[in-house]
């Protein structure tokens, strides 16, 4: 019983050992693999109403004036 | 050979097969007929060869394309070829992209990119360039304007220069 299941175990060890070194390599994505990430739709800014929606919550949120864009204390009383 | 060495064996074995695919220099150019190209390579016996990765939506590339026309029609007449590969995976990015900017030398497509696998740039755009030898002599990362212009045209001209 105990050397079927280190028969067992040594396997699992080596898996893991290789998956451990080679795994991560395999998860990176390389430069040649990043045109989707630069595709207009990956952009945050590409659509100005939406922006200008998120900020005015953004803004009325935090009853900063200016939201993001203008320096205000923040403290809802101006 | 115990089962022990056996997997550390296969281990070491898995992580070189993952370390061993990258371009190094006094590599020979790659073999075009072992990758699906869009495109056609010309005869590049005997010539000095850069192999330029871009794509379309690489804005270096983009602006690297001008600088890289101009070298190409200077040195055009002493044996001096660009083959610029596209890594594009849409083939109507890449269509576009030529049609608007119309580059001054060879382009193709690699498909599957299949091929840059096997060169591994370690960035876009990242040039290859090769001796009249068939040799990989020297490899650039990125674009940098003139100053990589500059690097270019130092290490070039003497490949130029050798076995005329």
């Amino acid at each position: 019983m105990m050397k079927r299941f280190r028969l067992l175990l040594i396997p699992l060890a080596m898996v893991g050992v290789v998956a451990g070194l080679t795994g991560c390599q395999t998860a990176n994505v390389q430069p040649w693999e990043k045109g989707l990430l630069a595709d207009y739709t990956m952009r945050a800014d590409r659509d100005s109403l939406h922006d200008a929606m998120s900020e005015h919550i953004y803004y009325s949120r935090e009853a900063s004036s200016g939201g993001r864009g203008v320096g205000a204390s923040g403290c809802g009383c101006n | 050979m115990s089962s022990v060495k056996r997997y550390l064996c296969f281990s070491l074995g898995c992580l070189l097969a993952t370390m061993a695919n990258a371009a190094q220099i006094g590599d020979g150019l790659p073999d075009w007929t072992a990758h699906e190209l869009e495109g056609e390579i010309p005869a590049l016996a005997g010539k000095v060869v850069m192999i330029d990765i871009w794509a379309s939506w690489c804005a270096p590339c983009k602006a690297s394309f001008p600088e890289y026309a101009a070298l190409q029609a200077e040195w055009a007449d002493q044996g001096f070829v660009i083959v610029a590969v596209s890594v594009d995976r849409k083939a109507t990015d890449y269509t576009r992209f030529l049609r608007q900017n119309e580059p001054g030398f060879v382009t193709v497509r690699d498909v599957n990119q299949s091929l840059v696998a096997t060169l591994e740039p370690p960035a876009m755009p990242t040039s290859f360039i090769y001796g009249r030898d068939g040799r990989l002599r020297a490899v650039h990362e990125g674009f940098r304007g003139k100053s990589t212009v500059e690097i270019i045209r130092a290490e070039v001209l003497p490949l130029l220069q050798e076995n005329k």
